[in-house]
């Protein structure tokens, strides 16, 4: 049995919190800092009073004057879920991170540890964080469990047995299933408008209508699983702080205490043995909110040029004084000197080559047999004094990592 | 790296000049060919070291020659001998 654990519209009940605003307020997401003026998810007050997800923010304060905008904090969203996988990891599972407040996990071998799947769903739900409304389902497919946990309730898990799936899926909307907007749109016009029509399709029919790209939505709708569950590494966190008595607004400020910490970040990964795979820069706004970048690194490295260059680039998306600056990295990476090279050096050895021959011409012929020509006095009046011949130095070449 | 011996690039030689009632150069001896010249396109005096037993007292000329060669010559005015490079 696969297990989902859902924290439902996370994103808005950690913004509400940080707000200090009741969940039956009536407020919505507001943008992040530079992103177009559109509202996020509204609270169920303002649903009804229709404000809708993606309305423009003045039209969406148009349709309710009284809406309060709540500003995003991603990097609070990021710092839950993040609680909530190592609380999973704790329980001894294998958590598969989905997206914001939402993980998997195949229950199998912990059934045995915790006295059958009723045990492992009560321990998970004992690890989830107070007050997020946390819900619990699990059922034989990852989809499955996803939806089961939708229809759980905070107080009641919801565990869909094999031969329910076919039947507790089959009344869901159609749009609960990975499809893109224009597919949901053009199976309506085809009148299917629940799981159940899109299962009741033959193979062929469902290649028809939903494409080599989405025909696995038919397989989920079935009760089968696009893929198996990919179970996260555990990071190995390093994470380095810097606050600032007076919030910073200035670029070039902000890049040199990045430059500072992504050192220290570095230097910590190094003096483990490990490097980074990747990094997290999160900027605590003045007032509310924050900003966060993350930065997958293409091969792990422990350089902080390397750090700094694919990490500079985040700050120039904030838009608003910060008042301290988070990274944190994932250093499970491997010792950073056993990675590959990045530059192609065949160009290095054939010059060191070309030098060792012209220390072997030298040892033969003598110092005047290799002379350089260089510039000695260009504006001089006399002309022999413009360039002089100096040894040719063959002394060996100095590496330039040292 | 210890000091190494430098020396210049090019020393003066002397060369054959034809050369006009001006002083100027209109012709010049090089490579066993005479040459022409077609442009004369600076010329300066340097006197220098005149404190020393081996005073410079040269009168240069930047010259263009047939076919396009740029050499630059002097004359030694104390001497009277051209040189060039």
């Amino acid at each position: 049995m696969i297990v989902c654990v859902l924290l439902p519209a996370l994103p808005l009940v950690v913004a509400l919190r940080q707000a200090r605003r009741p969940s039956d307020a009536v407020a919505a997401l507001g943008p992040l800092p530079g992103d177009p003026q559109l509202v996020g998810t509204p609270t169920d007050a303002a649903r009804s009073r229709g404000v809708v997800a993606g309305l423009r923010v003045g039209e969406a304060l148009a349709r309710c004057p009284q809406l309060e905008i709540v500003p995003p904090d991603p990097a609070a969203v990021a710092r839950q879920h993040e609680l909530m996988l190592v609380g999973l990891e704790r329980l001894g599972a294998a958590p598969e991170p989905g997206p914001d407040g939402v993980a998997f996990f195949d229950a199998r071998g912990l059934v045995r540890l915790y006295g059958g799947l009723g045990g492992v769903i009560t321990r998970t739900r004992a690890t989830l964080p107070v007050g997020l409304g946390g819900r619990v389902g699990a059922a034989p497919s990852r989809f499955g469990a996803l939806q089961a946990a939708h229809a759980a309730s905070a107080r009641a898990p919801r565990v869909v047995q094999p031969h329910e799936l076919e039947d507790f899926l089959a009344p869901l909307p159609v749009d609960r299933l990975p499809l893109e907007p224009r597919t949901v749109a053009g199976l309506d016009a085809l009148g299917i408008r629940t799981v159940g029509d899109v299962a009741a399709l033959s193979q062929r029919h469902a290649l028809e209508r939903l494409g080599f790209a989405e025909v696995r939505s038919w397989r989920v709708a079935r009760g089968g699983d696009d893929r198996a569950l990919r179970p996260r590494t555990p990071p190995d966190v390093l994470s380095a702080h810097l606050g600032f008595s007076d919030p910073i607004g200035s670029l070039p400020a902000l890049q040199s205490a990045l430059r500072l910490l992504l050192a220290d970040l570095a230097a910590s990964a190094r003096g483990r043995g490990t490097s980074l795979r990747s990094v997290t820069v999160r900027a605590l706004l003045d007032g509310d909110g924050s900003c966060s970048h993350a930065v997958t690194l293409r091969e792990a490295t422990c350089d902080p040029q390397r750090l700094a260059l694919a990490c500079l680039g985040g700050l120039e998306r904030i838009t608003a004084p910060v008042t301290a600056l988070v990274v944190s990295g994932d250093a499970s990476g491997p010792p950073s000197h056993g990675q590959l090279s990045v530059l192609d050096m065949r160009g290095d050895e054939r010059r060191s080559r070309v030098h060792a021959a012209l220390g072997q011409v030298r040892v033969r012929l003598g110092d005047e047999a290799l002379m350089r020509a260089v510039e000695l006095q260009p504006w001089s009046r006399l002309p022999e004094h413009r360039w002089a011949l100096v040894p040719f130095d063959t002394s060996p070449l100095r590496d330039p990592s040292a | 790296m210890g000091a190494r011996p430098l020396r210049y690039l090019s020393s003066p030689r002397p060369v054959r000049v034809a050369a006009g009632p001006s002083g100027v150069p209109c012709a010049v001896i090089t490579d066993g060919r005479r040459r022409g010249v077609v442009d004369v396109r600076d010329e300066w005096l340097v006197q220098d070291r005149w404190w020393t037993d081996q005073p410079v007292d040269r009168h240069f000329f930047e010259l263009v020659l047939d076919p396009g060669r740029v050499m630059t010559v002097y004359r030694d005015t104390r001497t009277g001998e051209w040189f060039g490079y």
